[in-house]
């Protein structure tokens, strides 16, 4: 996803007329004001995070009780915490934490929300049967089912990710087995299975590559979600455990002192809130460019 | 009937939920002859040519018969050998150019993967192979144009890379599906030109389906005139048009308007092709029959053979045909 959000700066100027010119959708894409102002908040964002050995004041773990609750000041950009850590330096390091379970949940839910999907889409035999159990499984709250199993599975990166996964992989099925439904009875199906394809390389080869556009948008949706979640998970204590910050428990250990010491919990929310904003303009992008039907009118 | 039959269909019947859809179907195709299938929607024409590829919907079942290609009966051989067959001995054509190509993979791509496939090529090998194929169906700066995707061809141009993934592997027999419905009259006659050319070259047999009966005057060498999943009547090109036996080919024949001679008016045959709950008895076309009479409500007509591998199913036909 920085990839994109890297090819908006100048350099995607200087490749733009050979690459886009295969590629109308990435022309489009780069010209879409949204996408790209969501691409470089997530830019930024994921760079900061990448870099924080380098940017980051202090250590994350570092207790200073000499100045504990510290207001925000010149050496203390977000203040401190009660045990006088620099919130900087935690939000920094924190994201590395959030961003990661957000990443791991995209790609396991979509792994397995794709295989899921393909298989109810493509084999009229499995659909019920699979699809009926999807529908079980999102009958529970999203979240709810996620903090159901974090507090079986305990406190844990691992576990986050497993409970966010179990949520929203049966989301990302149906939408791909939507897609499926449809690229499954167009006639270039017919024509490859002529050609003497087999079921295996008609999915791999025909199938999934006409089916990415909702997926992809669905990723994106994914990741901002997992984000927030996270920070659900870690404010009722199910989440990574600490003293490793991620945004979600940094606001969880502020929240006792949001009387006397608000921006303990104020700056990681903030960077969470950009972040999904950030995120989820992206995805809006994607979905005008990928699924032009659905563009909003006026935009 | 033809010597040295490529492809022969035998008493073929398929049924769907209990009705007959299919019904005693028989015709071959000769070694480098083209053998146009003719009919209206729902007389069979695509489903003979599914049973062929033996890609039948799930809900269709062969009941009876035997699809013999190269002498060997394809409903006897498993889905792995005819993905062997397919593409390679087989390979068929459709109606839709327009979305007959995977969007997301250049002309290229979707040639060489047939011929990976059938032909075990390297992929440098394959996309030699590809261009002489791009050559071949007449695409202009072919080692340019394969590493275009479908949207940026005509429909023309689409249904030459359909023609040309289709013959990768030369088959035996073409199967092409309605090929020319969908495009341009102009275009039309180029891709005809184009088939006609080929077969000659490749010395391939042509199962060629479609409504159109230009088509088949121009490109086929004998014709099977089908009607609600039956042969109606069945014989070369040049006698069927003078010396229809049929009253349903008589019928098609007439339909069409005349292109020179007095302006007359297109005579449609009246009705429509019967529903599969509600097929009559005896000869199936003698609800729309003009001349319909006696035996024809009651029992199937037998094949009355007219002259050399002429015959139509129909009590009237022939010298000594009564109702």
């Amino acid at each position: 996803m920085n990839t994109e959000g890297v090819l908006a700066g100048p350099a995607a100027e200087a490749a733009r007329p050979r690459l886009t010119q295969r590629h109308p959708m990435l022309h489009k894409l780069l010209r879409h004001r949204l996408f790209v102002t969501g691409a470089v908040i997530l830019a930024i964002v994921l760079l900061a995070t990448l870099a924080a050995d380098l940017i980051a004041p202090y250590s994350p773990l570092k207790n200073d009780f000499h100045y504990r609750l510290g207001a925000p000041n010149g050496a203390h950009l977000m203040g401190t915490d009660n045990f006088g850590r620099d919130v900087l330096s935690r939000v920094l390091y924190g994201g590395r934490t959030s961003l990661e379970i957000g990443l791991m949940v995209v790609l396991a839910s979509t792994f397995c929300g794709t295989l899921i999907g393909v298989s109810a889409g493509y084999f009229a035999r499995l659909d019920n049967p699979v699809m009926r159990l999807m529908d079980a499984l999102m009958a529970f709250p999203g979240v709810l089912l996620a903090i159901a199993l974090a507090s079986v599975l305990g406190p844990s990166v691992v576990d986050v990710v497993i409970a966010l996964t179990v949520t929203y992989a049966p989301r990302t099925a149906r939408i791909v087995r939507a897609a499926v439904l449809v690229v499954r009875r167009m006639e270039y199906i017919d024509a490859a299975r002529v050609a003497g394809a087999g079921h295996l390389r008609i999915i791999l080869r025909h199938v999934l590559p006409n089916s990415l556009g909702p997926l992809i948008v669905q990723m994106t949706f994914i990741f901002a979600v997992s984000i927030l979640a996270e920070a659900v998970l870690s404010f009722i204590g199910v989440g990574p455990p600490p003293p490793t910050p991620s945004w979600g428990n940094i606001i969880a250990d502020g929240r006792s002192y949001i009387p006397t010491a608000p921006w303990i919990s104020l700056f990681p929310g903030l960077i969470i809130a950009v972040t999904v904003l950030g995120v989820n303009l992206m995805g809006d992008g994607l979905r005008d460019v990928l699924d032009p039907r659905l563009k909003l009118e006026g935009r | 009937m033809a010597p040295n039959p490529v492809l022969e269909i035998d008493g073929l019947s398929t049924s769907v939920g209990g009705l007959t859809i299919l019904d005693g179907v028989s015709f071959s195709i000769g070694d480098g002859e083209v053998v146009g299938v003719v009919g209206e929607s729902g007389s069979g024409k695509s489903m003979t040519a599914l049973s062929t590829m033996r890609l039948l919907p799930a809900s269709v079942g062969v009941t009876s018969g035997r699809i013999l290609f190269e002498g060997v009966d394809l409903l006897g051989r498993s889905e792995t050998e005819m993905r062997r067959i397919r593409g390679d001995r087989i390979a068929m054509i459709f109606q839709e150019p327009m979305s007959s190509l995977n969007p997301v993979l250049t002309i290229g791509e979707q040639i060489v993967e047939t011929l990976a496939w059938h032909r075990g090529m390297d992929r440098a090998r394959a996309r030699r192979r590809a261009i002489e194929l791009l050559d071949l169906v007449e695409i202009p700066a072919a080692a340019k144009r394969i590493s275009d995707y479908p949207h940026q061809l005509s429909g023309g141009m689409r249904q030459r890379v359909m023609i040309a993934i289709a013959l990768a592997c030369e088959p035996k027999l073409l199967i092409a599906d309605e090929p020319t419905t969908a495009l341009d009259v102009t275009v039309q006659a180029q891709v005809l030109d184009l088939l006609r050319g080929l077969r000659q070259e490749l010395a391939m047999s042509v199962m060629l389906i479609t409504h159109d009966l230009g088509v088949v005057a121009e490109f086929a060498d004998r014709v099977v005139v089908l009607y609600a999943g039956r042969v109606a009547e069945t014989g070369p090109v040049k006698a069927l048009f003078r010396e229809p036996a049929h009253p349903y080919t008589r019928g098609l024949l007439a339909s069409i308007p005349p292109l020179d001679g007095p302006l007359a008016k297109p005579r449609p045959i009246p009705g429509s092709v019967p529903a599969l709950v509600d097929m009559p008895a005896g000869c199936r076309f003698h609800p729309r029959c003009a001349i319909a009479a006696g035996r024809c409500t009651a029992t199937q007509p037998p094949f009355v053979p007219l002259d050399r591998s002429h015959e139509a199913a129909c009590w009237l036909a022939g010298p000594g045909g009564t109702p």
